[in-house]
């Protein structure tokens, strides 16, 4: 008897199905626990799947099926796996490119009958909803000339893939259209079988399952019919009117998971699912403490030069060896995120700029042991580098920053928060070398002071958005700089810099009129002034905070309120602990109907009364404050005393 | 049957929305800005924040007990489990973190 129906053991990741005895009469080589070779296909027991059995020396005694256990996790299959098969040689065939999507067959698509799921585990709704990408070409294979799958008569059964000389560990992904052209050439017959319906009764007494280099030959000896079957006519309904293009257009939105659930559907969709342009992008984040470094390992010889998109975020059981294979295998990784990844050291980011030329974006955010030689490497190795991430890695120093610029020329984004030890020099090298540069993040860089900034002002005209938030040296120094050199500045960060005054602001607003977001905690020195001038001279100011800003009183928030754009662009405006607010700046908001957020806790003489009459005007607001409950006097007569003590979100 | 899978991380993450505050020492997430009740509590260290909730957070066993960050143990603040006034009854089962220990991130880039 053979295995649950629809069982695939999926490859390129992991076997997903339980390790169940497979007792196939014929091909099968999935055995107790192991972990399935890729491509290998377990023939359902659907009797109409069954071969024909050409072999009447198969073993016609029994083996119980063994009790499946519960479908171990996605990965945790991979750690349990005895042995991992070799990588992946590089397939013989060409690619050939799907035909592109031709309108008319929508339309059957939308007559078929639903799909009736043949494995039961179909019918468990996925973890999560599949991810969405924006909608992206199909990627070249690297194609000859395509040809439409149609009119391609069917393949003579040799030069079917598996039957390549390493059998069952060719990369699958490469020849689904192959395969579908013998399936379309018969999905014409059509006829009433149905999706798996058994119309022949077959025999299902169990089979012993063969081992060894048997194994191989038995395979290569029923590939033909196997390829065959894709042409009969029990070809479920969704395969027989769905383009293979739509599916696989359908599978590249889904994330790993989902697609491992898909490849066990059928053999069809086992194919399609594996299809290496749909392992362009994956993300590990929430198998985190499945994630060690033989996973990462694995994935990378499945997907290999496919992979594009890896993320690690979190994942601290991942070390150096692993990156070093991965690195070794996804040459053409372009954006990876090792966020959290706290056991990597300089080591994998010498292997990064070994292999991986084509990286762009790379997170090394909290990799602590990154230091310098980290960066020197990747100077060297990965010029194409835009995004660099190497926040809290705190043993970087300019020398680091320096061979970093020298290399990548192109960076627009680079966090440095809490690179502790940067101190101007560093930020002269950014400035001198660095003209493409967007994004800047210098939040905790204590040793910043204005020299530096204005360094960086004065190379870097694209900056868009810079945050100096805990650089308590800096002064309207910085502000003129900023004025003056990037006009294009959509945010500015610089919660905590207590020297800021109105003149700084001034001459920033009076340049940068395209300022979105401001964050001006405890610039304690800012007066109404500034909101007078940010009201005239930014009109597309969204978010403003002004938390702990002492001076402003409702006659700045009378100004922002009343400028010409806000009504329409304001929408988060933070004025907590600003004792000098009262009910009458809520009056004065009214009129902006975009505004979604205020914040107004330890505001003492804002009332709830106030904040209601808020509300009239601006239904959907969300409304930040907090009035601790009234003590209530001390209850005469003993009943128990009520406390009202929620944190009021209205 | 199938299990679903489950997230499996290391730590508690927030959803990103709005602001969050993190433990400055190993950037664990502590809080979201929407559970801020006030800005204006005083602790050893300086300035400290009263939050309703917080995540990756473990404390003591005290009245007011320490609490301190799950990922890498370090002194954060603490929780009122008891408040002995009647003036005092709002801050029961909040928990009070010190500025010194916390780096916030709005999320702008």
């Amino acid at each position: 008897m053979c295995v649950p129906p629809g069982h695939m053991c999926v490859s390129p990741v992991v076997c997903v199905s339980p390790p169940v005895v497979c007792v196939c009469p014929r091909s099968c080589v999935c055995l107790p626990g192991r972990v399935c070779v890729p491509g290998h296909v377990c023939v359902s027991p659907s009797p109409s799947f069954h071969p024909p059995r050409d072999n009447p020396g198969a073993a016609s005694s029994g083996q119980p099926r063994s009790r499946p256990l519960s479908a171990p996790s996605l990965f945790r299959t991979l750690l349990f796996s005895p042995g991992f098969p070799p990588p992946l040689p590089k397939p013989s065939f060409p690619a050939v490119r799907p035909s592109p999507l031709s309108l008319p067959s929508l339309v059957p698509l939308f007559s078929a009958p639903p799909f009736s799921p043949a494995s039961p585990l179909l019918s468990q709704t996925p973890h999560s909803p599949p991810r969405c990408s924006s909608l992206s070409p199909l990627p070249s294979l690297s194609p000859p000339s395509p040809p439409s799958p149609r009119s391609r008569p069917p393949p003579s059964p040799r030069r079917c893939p598996i039957s390549a000389p390493v059998a069952g560990r060719c990369a699958v992904f490469l020849f689904w259209v192959e395969v579908e052209a013998g399936a379309d050439a018969a999905a014409a017959p059509g006829g009433g079988r149905g999706s798996g319906s058994p119309d022949r009764p077959g025999p299902r007494a169990p089979r012993r399952p063969r081992a060894g280099p048997a194994m191989r030959r038995e395979m290569n000896g029923v590939t033909k019919s196997r390829f065959e079957m894709f042409s009969n006519n029990d070809e479920a309904a969704i395969n027989k009117k769905l383009p293979k293009e739509l599916l696989l257009r359908i599978f590249s939105f889904l994330d790993v998971v989902t697609l491992c659930r898909c490849a066990q559907v059928s053999r069809a969709w086992n194919v399609l699912a594996l299809d290496g342009s749909n392992w362009q992008r994956i993300d590990l984040f929430d198998f985190q403490r499945d994630i060690e470094g033989r996973v990462v390992e694995n994935i990378s010889k499945r997907c290999g030069g496919f992979l594009r998109k890896l993320s690690l975020r979190g994942c601290q059981g991942v070390g150096d060896n692993a990156l070093r294979t991965f690195a070794q295998n996804c040459r053409n990784i372009e954006v990876l995120n090792l966020n959290g990844c706290t056991k990597i050291t300089d080591a994998t980011c010498t292997s990064l700029s070994k292999f991986c030329s084509k990286l762009r974006h790379l997170d090394l955010a909290s990799c602590t042991s990154i230091t310098n030689l980290s960066l020197k490497a990747l100077s060297e190795g990965c010029p194409l580098l835009e995004q660099l991430i190497i926040s809290w890695c705190d043993q970087v120093t300019k020398d680091g920053i320096q061979a970093l610029v020298r290399g990548c020329g192109g960076l627009r984004a680079l966090s440095l928060k809490g690179c502790t030890q940067l101190e101007d020099e560093a930020l002269k090298f950014i400035g001198a070398h660095c003209p493409e540069l967007v994004t800047l993040n210098l939040q905790t860089c204590l040793q910043i002071t204005d020299d530096g900034l204005i360094t960086i002002c004065r190379g870097c005209h694209k900056l868009q958005s810079l945050c100096a938030s805990g650089c308590s040296n800096i002064t309207d120094a910085i502000l003129n700089a900023l004025g003056q050199n990037c006009p294009r500045l959509r945010i500015l960060e610089v919660a905590r810099c207590s020297q800021l005054t109105d003149v700084g602001f001034t001459t920033l607003a009076r340049n940068c009129h395209e300022l979105e977001k401001m964050d001006l905690e405890e610039c304690v020195q800012i007066t109404d002034s500034t909101l007078i001038q940010l009201s005239i001279h930014c009109p597309r100011l969204q978010v403003l905070s002004l938390s702990h800003c002492e001076l402003i009183t409702d006659d700045g928030i009378r100004h922002l309120g009343n400028g010409a754009y806000a009504h329409d662009r304001l929408e988060v405006i933070e004025l907590d602990n600003c004792p000098l607010i009262t009910d009458a700046s809520l009056e004065h908001l009214k009129s902006c109907h975009s505004l979604e957020r205020i914040e107004l806790y330890d505001c003492q003489q804002i009332t709830r009364a106030g904040i209601k009459r808020l509300r009239t005007h601006l239904p959907n607001i969300k409304v930040h404050a907090y009035f601790a409950p009234v003590t209530p006097p001390p209850s005469v007569g003993g009943s128990r005393q009520r406390f009202c003590r929620c944190c009021i979100i209205l | 049957m199938v299990k679903m899978t489950r997230s499996k991380t290391f730590q508690a993450y927030l959803p990103s929305c709005h602001r969050t505050y993190s433990c400055i020492h190993c950037r664990a997430h502590l809080a979201n800005h929407d559970e801020l009740i006030s800005k204006s509590f005083q602790g050893s260290q300086g300035r400290a924040y009263l939050f309703n909730s917080v995540v990756n957070v473990g404390c003591g066993l005290h009245a007011v007990a320490d609490i301190y960050c799950e990922n890498c143990k370090t002194t954060l603040g603490w929780k009122y489990e008891h408040a002995f006034e009647s003036s005092q009854k709002y801050k029961e089962g909040k928990y009070i973190i010190e500025l010194a220990h916390m780096i916030k991130d709005n999320g702008w880039d």
